[in-house]
């Protein structure tokens, strides 16, 4: 299956300190993303990668027996991010301009403001920390959705592939 | 979506599950869940490679390494700590 994985610059995974290796080897107890859970996850890089074996799904992950790097996706770059980023401002904002008196929002609005590209996860999750604030967990799941769609769209990440169904 | 708010964890817990994260010891899904943390917190991130640089440093230790006080100190330590 085909999958995406976010890590920090050099193929590094953000958690285990192991790199993915960029010749094509199979890396063992692999993490990577469906679709779905995209925004969870956002890191410097973004990297199709096919996985093999059993793969488990916990809490927003896909944990594989085995994966290995199939190319970057080059669209996720910082003029990316920062479109990523003014969305999940403006959502923000309009949560609060809907609820002006609401202190919480206030604070992540305020948060949201100073996110730039390098903080695209953060801004993210505020957006959807807003969401819960204003609509409860209804609310949370679809700002996240929404942000999920808007990285598919924008990085073509469902185009076909020759080697296994994109997750 | 699976990283409702309110399943979140603070740092002070994940402070508390660095051992079991670095052992492997955590089931899945609670390791899936400190790593979302990660993704969002570079305190805990920071935190994270400082324990797995000391882990590493320190496993080269040998026991001859430290003088008899030193170990007896540590090891009256440890046990105080896991006392407590």
């Amino acid at each position: 299956m085909i999958a995406h994985t976010f890590t920090r610059p050099g193929a590094l995974c953000p958690f285990t300190a192991r790199t993915w290796p960029e010749n094509g080897d199979w890396l063992d107890a692999a993490r990577a993303t469906s679709l779905e859970h995209l925004p969870v996850w956002i890191a410097p890089e973004l990297w199709r990668v096919e996985l093999e074996g059993h793969v488990a799904t916990p809490a927003a992950q896909l944990l594989a027996e085995r994966g290995r790097l199939v190319e970057q996706v080059d669209a996720w770059d910082r003029r990316t991010a920062e479109a990523f980023v003014a969305g999940c401002i403006g959502r923000t904002i309009e949560r609060l301009e809907l609820r002006p008196d609401d202190t919480t929002l206030a604070l992540l609005a305020a948060d949201a403001r100073s996110c730039g590209a390098p903080d695209a996860n953060v801004c993210g999750w505020l957006a959807a920390r807003a969401a819960f604030v204003s609509s409860g967990a209804d609310g949370h799941r679809r700002e996240r959705e929404h942000q999920a769609r808007w990285l598919v769209e924008r990085l073509q990440l469902r185009r076909r592939s020759d080697i296994g169904e994109v997750v | 979506m699976n990283d409702l708010p309110i399943t979140e964890l603070t740092c002070r817990e994940m402070v508390e599950l660095v051992s079991d994260y670095l052992e492997g010891a955590l089931a899945d899904h609670d390791r899936a869940r400190f790593e979302q943390h990660l993704v969002l917190c570079e305190g805990c991130t920071a935190y994270l490679d400082q324990m797995r640089r000391t882990v590493a440093l320190v496993g080269r230790l040998r026991d001859h390494v430290l003088d008899p006080p030193s170990r007896d100190r540590l090891l009256e330590t440890f046990r105080t700590w896991a006392g407590g």
